[in-house]
C-alpha cells in the first residue's frame, strides 16, 4: 500500500502541474486575452479611428498650405502617461504611418524622428570614402527631405478606485504641427479603452 | 401725427410677435443607400441579428477616399450588447485591398442606442467595401 502511494503520489502531482502547451489563436477572437491594460485588438482599433480621423479632416489635402501630395512628415515625441512601463508605441505608430502612406496623402521621413528611423541614408553618404565602394553611386549630399509636418503622441490614462473594482481608463492624444510655424494643424483622440476589474486581482 | 408715426414703426413689430414660431424639426439624416443593395455587401451572423439590426448604411468619397457609415441599433430596450464588426476594402478588379488597420472592431452598444461603425478605406484603389458582423464576449 505504501509502496502503491509513494508510486501514485508522484504522478498526481505531476498530472495537475501539467498545463496545455501554446496554442495559435485569433488575435481579434473570443479567445484572447483581456489584460487590465490595453490589448493588442484594442491598439488595431485605435489605429484605425485615429487614421480614419486624419483622413477625414482634410488636413492632408491641403497642397495651397503644406505643398503637393505627399505631404512629408515626421514622428515627433511619444509620451507614455500610462501605468503600463512597456506600451507598444512601435505597433501604434508603425500602423498609422503605414495607413497614411498607402493613402497616398502622407509620407514620413526615416532620417531622424522618434519612431521608424533608419540610419541607412546617413550610412550611404560614408561610403563615398570607402574604395569598395563606386562613389558616383552614392547619391550627393544635401537631398534629404525635411518634414513639414509633426505627430506627437500621448498616450494617457486614468484610474479610478472603488470599494471592491478598479477600473483603468486609457486614450491616445494625437496632435499635428507645422514646423514652419508651430502651429498645431489638427488634433483628435481615440475612443477611451476602459478595463474594469477587481481590485488585488491584478499584480500591479 | 406723431402718434400715427409710433403706429406705423410698431405696427410691424407687434405683427411678428404674433406670428407662432413654427417648431423646429431637426433634419433626418440623409437617405443612405437601399437595403436591396446593402443586403448583398453585409453579412450579418444569426447570433448577431438577434442582437443588433441596421438601420441605415452611408457611402460616400472623401477627400478621394471612400468612406462607410453603417448604423445599427441595440434590439434590446434593457441591455447592454457587444458586437463586432470587419470591414473589407476592394479594387475594382475585385482584389482585397489590404490596411495595417485590418481586423475585428469591437462595439458596446447601450440598450436602445443607435452607434455609428465608421471606416475610410486607406488607400485611393478602393472602390466598395464587404462588412461581417458577429456577437462579441467581452
Amino acid at each position: 500500500m505504501k509502496a502503491t502511494l509513494c508510486l501514485l503520489l508522484p504522478l498526481l502531482l505531476v498530472a495537475t502541474s501539467c498545463k496545455s502547451g501554446p496554442k495559435r489563436i485569433d488575435p481579434d477572437g473570443d479567445e484572447a486575452v483581456t489584460s487590465a491594460g490595453v490589448d493588442y485588438n484594442e491598439i488595431i482599433e485605435w489605429t484605425d479611428t485615429l487614421t480614419q480621423r486624419m483622413l477625414t479632416s482634410g488636413f492632408l489635402d491641403r497642397e495651397f498650405e503644406f505643398g503637393p501630395k505627399p505631404v512629408k512628415m515626421v514622428v515627433s515625441n511619444i509620451e507614455n502617461k500610462t501605468d503600463l512601463s512597456h506600451f507598444p508605441n512601435d505597433l501604434l505608430l508603425g500602423n498609422i504611418r503605414s495607413a497614411l502612406l498607402n493613402s497616398g496623402k502622407a509620407r514620413f521621413v526615416s532620417t531622424y524622428g522618434s519612431d521608424g528611423t533608419d540610419e541607412m541614408t546617413r550610412d550611404t553618404q560614408d561610403l563615398k570614402d570607402d574604395p569598395l565602394f563606386d562613389p558616383t553611386q552614392v547619391p550627393e549630399q544635401g537631398q534629404a527631405t525635411v518634414a513639414r509636418l509633426s505627430l506627437r503622441t500621448q498616450i494617457l490614462w486614468t484610474h479610478s478606485q472603488g470599494l471592491d473594482d478598479a477600473q483603468n481608463t486609457y486614450v491616445v492624444r494625437m496632435f499635428v504641427s507645422d514646423v514652419k510655424n508651430g502651429e498645431v494643424v489638427w488634433e483628435d483622440r481615440s475612443n477611451p479603452i476602459a478595463k474594469k476589474f477587481e481590485r488585488g486581482s491584478v499584480g500591479w | 401725427m406723431r402718434n400715427l408715426l409710433y403706429f406705423l414703426l410698431a405696427g410691424p413689430f407687434l405683427a411678428c410677435a404674433a406670428c407662432q414660431t413654427p417648431e423646429y424639426e431637426p433634419p433626418d439624416p440623409a437617405d443612405g443607400i437601399p437595403e436591396e443593395v446593402w443586403t448583398d455587401q453585409l453579412s450579418m451572423s444569426s447570433d448577431a441579428a438577434l442582437i443588433v439590426k441596421v438601420v441605415r448604411v452611408h457611402q460616400a468619397t472623401k477627400n478621394e477616399l471612400q468612406r462607410l457609415q453603417v448604423t445599427f441599433e441595440n434590439r434590446s430596450p434593457q441591455n447592454d450588447k457587444s458586437f463586432r464588426t470587419l470591414i473589407d476594402w476592394f479594387d475594382y478588379s475585385g482584389l482585397k485591398v489590404s490596411s495595417p488597420n485590418d481586423g475585428w472592431k469591437s462595439h458596446i452598444i447601450r440598450p436602445g442606442q443607435q452607434f455609428v461603425v465608421d471606416s475610410i478605406a486607406t488607400s485611393p484603389d478602393a472602390v466598395t467595401w464587404r462588412m461581417s458582423v458577429d456577437t462579441w464576449k467581452r
